[in-house]
C-alpha cells in the first residue's frame, strides 16, 4: 500500500508549508504534476485533485512531534455505500532517518467495518 | 389366494398410476435448465457486446433479448476451474479443482443435485473437471449426469495427434467419449482437428434428442452444453469454415450461434420455451493464443488473467414467463449463482448442500425483477490457491495485478480501479481512496474465516473423499 503518496514524490519544505508534487500521468496526458500543500503553522488546508471521478478533495492539518511531523487527512466519499458518505481519516508521520532517509508511517483508519492498517514507506534521496 | 392376488395386481396398478401422477405433476412443476457454456469466447465476439468482428450472433443476441442480458457477469478466470465453480455454486479454490486432477466426487453438482427432483441430466461437449485420471473414475456419469457426450479435457487435445513426433506409442490418442450412468465410458471417434470442428454440432444434436426423449417421457430435464468453441485450435464447422471472411473466429462463432439456434430451435418447436429456464455464457474471457486471439470488448486482458478481460464474460438468461424480456443489467452475477438461482427456480432450495460452504446466491428475484439490484456486491478472484483480486459494487482492488497471464506487472502489486470511470482497468486510485484497504481486507477476511469452518478440498484429495471435522464456531 505504500505512503498513500507513491513511489516517486518530490518534497520541497520552507518556513510555511510543506509541498509535495507527485507525478502521476505521462507527458502525453497534458496533465500537470498533483501538488499537495501542507501549511506548518497548524492551520487546515484543503487540497484539491481530478482523478477522473469530479474534483475530490483532501482536508490536511499538519503538526511537529518534536522532530516527527504528523500530518492528518481526512477524505468524505460520498454514495460509496448507498446514501451513506464514508469518511476517511489518515495519519502520516514522517521522520528523517538520515539526511537522505525520510520514514513516512501512513495509518488509516478502518471503514464499513473493517480494521485500520498501518505502513511504513521509507523514501531515499534521489 | 386369487383375490389376494387381485388386490395386490390392484395395488400394483394404482402404484403405478400414483408414481406417473407424481412425475406427470413434477414435470409440471418443474421447469428444464439448460446450460450452454461457451470456451474462451470473449466479450467482443457477440454482437450484443459489441461483435468487434461484425459477425452476426442474432440467435444468442435474441435469447438475450427474451430475457436478460447481463454485463458484469463473472466467471474464474480458466477453464477446469470455471467449470467447477459453476456446476459446484463454490468458489473453485474451495473445491481444489485443478487440470490435472479436476475435482473429487464428494462436490455436489447440479446435475446431482436435480437427481432426486426427477430430473434427466446429460452434458454434451467438454467435461474437464475429472482430471487426467477421469475414466470410470472421475466422468460426468460420476458426477451426476445420465449420459454424456464429448471430450473429458480439453479442445487443444485436437492437436495431439497431428503434433510432429507424435508416437501413439508413448502419447495417448485423444478421443470423442460417450456414457451412460452406470456404465463405462465408450470411445466414438478420435479427436482431431476434423473431428473438433464438428463435435460442437453433434452435442448439439444430441441435445435435442435428450430433450424430445424427455419432453416424449414427460420427464424434467437438465441439459449441459458446454460448447468447445472458440477454444483454441479453433476450427470452424465446414459449413462455416471460410465463410464469415473474420477469419477462423468468426467462422467459429458464426457456428456457435449457428447451434445455440438449433437448441433454441428445439425448445420451441419442442413446446417447452416457457417451462425452459435456458442459460448462455461463457467459461472465462477471450482466447488469447494466436493465431486464434480473441477479442474481450473494451476490457483489458484476456483469459488466465484477473483483467476484466479475463473474467467477465456475456451471459444470457431467459425464462419466458418469469424473467421480464429486454433487460439489460449491470448489476455483479457470477457463475457460482446458478446453483442456488436454478435450485430456487425448480422449487427446491434445499437441493443446495448444508454441509459445505456455499458461495452462490439465488439471483431468481433479481431475474425475475422482482429486486432491483443483485444479491452480489462482491466477487472473490483466486488464481488456484492464491487470492489474486477482489471486486466490491464498482471497484476492483487487485492484491497482485497482472495485465497478462503468468507475468507480474512492475509494482505497485496493489492497485485499485473503479471499473466504471476506468474500464480498463489503467489508473491506480488506490492512493487516493484510503476506504480500499479496509474494506477490501475485511472481505477476504470474512471469507477466510469460512475455509477455518470448511476447509478447502486439497487439489490432490483423493476420492472418496472426507472433510476433516472442525469444531463448529
Amino acid at each position: 500500500m505504500g505512503s498513500g503518496w507513491g513511489n516517486t514524490i518530490t518534497l520541497t519544505q520552507n518556513a510555511t508549508a510543506l509541498t509535495l508534487e507527485w507525478v502521476i500521468f505521462t507527458r502525453g496526458d497534458l496533465q500537470p504534476p498533483l501538488t499537495f500543500v501542507y501549511p506548518l503553522d497548524g492551520s487546515e488546508h484543503t487540497n484539491a485533485f481530478m482523478m477522473g471521478r469530479g474534483t475530490e478533495k483532501q482536508i490536511s492539518r499538519a503538526s511537529w512531534d518534536g522532530g516527527k511531523l504528523v500530518i492528518t487527512t481526512k477524505q468524505s466519499f460520498p454514495n460509496l455505500v448507498e446514501g451513506q458518505t464514508v469518511e476517511t481519516v489518515v495519519t502520516r508521520t514522517l521522520s528523517l532517518e538520515s539526511p537522505t532517509t525520510l520514514v513516512v508511517e501512513t495509518t488509516r483508519n478502518g471503514v464499513l467495518g473493517g480494521h485500520a492498517s498501518t505502513t511504513r514507506t521509507v523514501y531515499t534521496k534521489g | 389366494m386369487r383375490s389376494r392376488l387381485v388386490v395386490a395386481a390392484v395395488l400394483s396398478v394404482t402404484a403405478h398410476a400414483i408414481c406417473a401422477a407424481q412425475r406427470a405433476a413434477s414435470a409440471a412443476q418443474h421447469p428444464n435448465v439448460v446450460l450452454m457454456f461457451a470456451d474462451n469466447l470473449g466479450w467482443g465476439e457477440v454482437t450484443s457486446y459489441g461483435g468487434n468482428r461484425g459477425v452476426p450472433t442474432p440467435r444468442i443476441d435474441r435469447l438475450g433479448a427474451e430475457g436478460m442480458r447481463l454485463t458484469n457477469f463473472n466467471v474464474e478466470f480458466s477453464c477446469t476451474v470455471s467449470r467447477a465453480a459453476l456446476l459446484t455454486g463454490r468458489y473453485a479454490v474451495r473445491t481444489g479443482a485443478q487440470q490435472p486432477t479436476g475435482m473429487t466426487l464428494w462436490e455436489v453438482t447440479i446435475a446431482e443435485a436435480l437427481k432426486p427432483l426427477g430430473y434427466s441430466t446429460a452434458l454434451f461437449g467438454k467435461w474437464h473437471v475429472g482430471g487426467y485420471d477421469w475414466l470410470d473414475k472421475r466422468a460426468p456419469t460420476n458426477q451426476g449426469f445420465d449420459e454424456w457426450y464429448g471430450i473429458p479435457l480439453t479442445s487443444n487435445d485436437a492437436q495431439i495427434t497431428t503434433t510432429p513426433g507424435f508416437d501413439s506409442t508413448k502419447t495417448p490418442t485423444p478421443y470423442i467419449w460417450e456414457g451412460k450412468a452406470g456404465q463405462p465410458s465408450r470411445r466414438v471417434q478420435v479427436f482431431d482437428l476434423e473431428s473438433r470442428r464438428t463435435i460442437d454440432r453433434e452435442s448439439a444434436r444430441r441435445s435435442i434428442d435428450f430433450m424430445q426423449r424427455n419432453v416424449r417421457e414427460k420427464k424434467p430435464f437438465f441439459l449441459y452444453y458446454p460448447i468447445t468453441q472458440i477454444h483454441f485450435p479453433t476450427l470452424a464447422h465446414p459449413d462455416f469454415a471460410g465463410k464469415t471472411g473474420a477469419g477462423d473466429i468468426g467462422d467459429a462463432m458464426a457456428d456457435v450461434d449457428h447451434n445455440v439456434g438449433l437448441v433454441l430451435d428445439a425448445i420451441k418447436r419442442l413446446g417447452i420455451e416457457r417451462n425452459t429456464l435456458v442459460f448462455w455464457c461463457t467459461d472465462n474471457g477471450a482466447e488469447i493464443r494466436r493465431p486464434w486471439r480473441g477479442t474481450s470488448g473494451p476490457w483489458s486482458g484476456f483469459y488466465n488473467s484477473m483483467m476484466e478481460g479475463g473474467i467477465r464474460t456475456p451471459c444470457m438468461i431467459r425464462w419466458m414467463g418469469h424473467i421480464p424480456a429486454g433487460q439489460v443489467s449491470n448489476e455483479i452475477v457470477h457463475e457460482i449463482d446458478f446453483f442456488p438461482t436454478i435450485a430456487a427456480a425448480v422449487g427446491a432450495p434445499d437441493i443446495v448442500p448444508k454441509d459445505r460452504a456455499i458461495d452462490g446466491v439465488n439471483q431468481l428475484p433479481f431475474l425475475e425483477k422482482k429486486q432491483p439490484k443483485s444479491n452480489r456486491e462482491t466477487v472473490l478472484f483466486y488464481n488456484n490457491n492464491q487470492l489474486r483480486a477482489v471486486k466490491w459494487k464498482d471497484w476492483k482492488f487487485h492484491y497482485l495485478f497482472a495485465a497478462e497471464p503468468g507475468a507480474i506487472t512492475g509494482p505497485p502489486s496493489m492497485r485499485l480501479f473503479n471499473l466504471r470511470s476506468d474500464p480498463k482497468e489503467e489508473t491506480d486510485i488506490k492512493d487516493f481512496n484510503p476506504w480500499a484497504i479496509s474494506v477490501f481486507d475485511k472481505i477476504v477476511a470474512d471469507f477466510v474465516a469460512t475455509t477455518e469452518r470448511y476447509p478447502n478440498v486439497p487439489s490432490t484429495a483423493p476420492d472418496p473423499y472426507v472433510p476433516p471435522t472442525r469444531p463448529q464456531r
